[in-house]
């Protein structure tokens, strides 16, 4: 995951900090940012369905 | 988002603004037509779902919070990318 997206879900999904927080520590406009936290939060999800597939558990 | 005289959203439509969505960043008139989608199409539910749960998951707990210097290295990488 590109070092922008992986920065911007930790603090907005991990740390919980704010869109308004997150665009500020990081210089980024709304808009980019929440380009950047949809892309992250795809990638996610994409590989925990692949470890889940992989392990058989989800239907 | 969308035309105002279209009149559904399809399901690539709903994955490309789920992330609007859940951020409360969509149109009122947007906003009904992905909920009215939502309401017909089991497999968006789901996907949802499923990103309600990355979301959660991030946000649990753990034994140590992000560490200062992981913060820092994320940071660092971040600044160096867009240089």
């Amino acid at each position: 995951m590109p070092a922008a997206q992986r920065a911007v879900i930790t603090l907005r999904d991990v740390e919980g900090m704010t869109a308004a927080e997150t665009c500020q520590l990081l210089g980024l406009t709304e808009g980019n940012q929440r380009v950047l936290l949809h892309r992250a939060r795809s990638k996610v999800r994409r590989a925990l369905e692949e470890y889940l597939d992989g392990t058989g558990v989800a239907g | 988002m969308t035309d105002p005289m279209d009149e559904d959203l399809d399901c690539r439509d709903v994955v490309e603004v789920v992330t609007d969505y859940l951020e409360g960043g969509l149109a009122p008139d947007d906003r009904r037509r992905f909920d009215r989608h939502l309401a017909a199409c089991e497999g968006c539910r789901a996907y949802l779902e499923q990103l309600r749960t990355v979301i959660r998951l991030a946000g649990r707990p753990t034994v140590d919070a992000v560490p200062p210097e992981t913060m820092a290295g994320l940071l660092r990488a971040f600044r160096d990318w867009r240089r």
